[in-house]
């Protein structure tokens, strides 16, 4: 990995902490020997994704690390089945400011931190983490409370959807709709299922 | 309402609206008035594909141009640039930018095959 040669490495081995942070917060997956994965499991390779964000003032903001699953290795109706994820249009996003600005609401901003993590996933799946886990912590590269030997390829269990997998956004968004209605009262609208 | 969220979901407040989908959210309260725009997007599209140093223009295409197929005229260009730079628009053009979505039709029939004509066309009214 490039990145993490240059100048901003300190920076990128902070990301990849705090992602992994997440990840471990989540309970998303769980570390599995070697022999205890069936034998018609097909292992889902991976990568962490190093990302410079680009804020409202064309700069970088912000150094982000995501692990991201290897989605197109997995098998249709093995790994996975449904992936529809609705997008929301354009019209509906200019339609709910517009009646803001009419009626002169404030408009807040929220963003849900590692949304993908928040579903649990059907499918068993597994997963072999890239090697950059190494570099996180240098040599406290700690899975499930257990610390993982360095220069080990670890598979695990997924239990929380992951980013890159095919059925995260739909997921993801399945998720977010029931919790919505269900601890919110906020309900999905009929027309823009982004609403 | 934030806190009912904040229950069940970790969440990073972002105050007012500003800037989300790389779209910056303005607003003149007094005059209830929101303006949206994608400059930032747009910056970085020009940059991308070194057009930002081109000179803004009035009109988006020169309606004297007339673009044909390569194999009638022009070198090739760099297709894969070329596709690159035909497909970051339709984002702009449907979003806050509708005044350069003709062009964007116009320029897209060439992305199997670009000329140098052709990407001098993309490239004028790339310049916005």
């Amino acid at each position: 990995m490039d990145a993490l040669d240059g100048p901003n490495r300190t920076k990128w081995i902070e990301a990849i902490n705090s992602e992994l942070m997440s990840l471990e917060g989540h309970k998303t997956w769980s570390v599995v020997e070697q022999e205890k994965i069936p034998e018609d499991a097909q292992a889902i390779s991976s990568r962490m994704v190093l990302q410079e964000k680009i804020g409202e003032d064309g700069k970088v903001a912000r150094y982000k690390a995501r692990l991201i699953a290897h989605g197109f290795q997995q098998r249709e109706a093995i790994d996975y089945s449904e992936t529809y994820s609705p997008t929301i249009c354009f019209a509906a996003i200019r339609t709910v400011l517009s009646r803001a600005a009419m009626e002169n609401k404030e408009i807040v901003q929220l963003d849900i931190v590692t949304a993908f993590l928040e579903s649990k996933v059907e499918e068993e799946l597994y997963l072999r983490l890239p090697k950059e886990f190494d570099l996180a912590n240098n040599e406290n590269v700690i899975l499930n409370s257990k610390r993982i030997e360095l220069g080990v390829s670890v598979t695990v269990r997924l239990n929380r959807s992951l980013y890159g997998l095919k059925q995260a956004g739909h997921n993801s968004y399945n998720t977010l709709e029931s919790d919505f209605t269900k601890e919110m009262r906020m309900h999905a609208s009929k027309f823009e299922a982004g609403i | 309402m934030r806190s009912t969220i904040q229950r069940r979901f970790t969440i990073k407040d972002l105050g007012n609206v500003k800037f989300f989908l790389s779209m910056l959210v303005e607003r003149d309260r007094g005059r209830r008035i929101i303006y949206l725009s994608h400059r930032v997007y747009l910056d970085k599209v020009l940059k991308r594909f070194r057009t930002d140093k081109y000179k803004a223009c009035a009109t988006p295409m020169n309606v004297k141009a007339k673009l044909h197929a390569k194999r009638e005229e022009g070198e090739a260009a760099d297709k894969v640039l070329y596709q690159e730079a035909v497909g970051s628009l339709p984002y702009a053009a449907i979003t806050t930018r509708p005044d350069i979505a003709y062009a964007t039709g116009l320029v897209g029939p060439f992305a199997a095959d670009p000329s140098m004509l052709h990407w001098a066309a993309l490239r004028g009214f790339c310049a916005i």
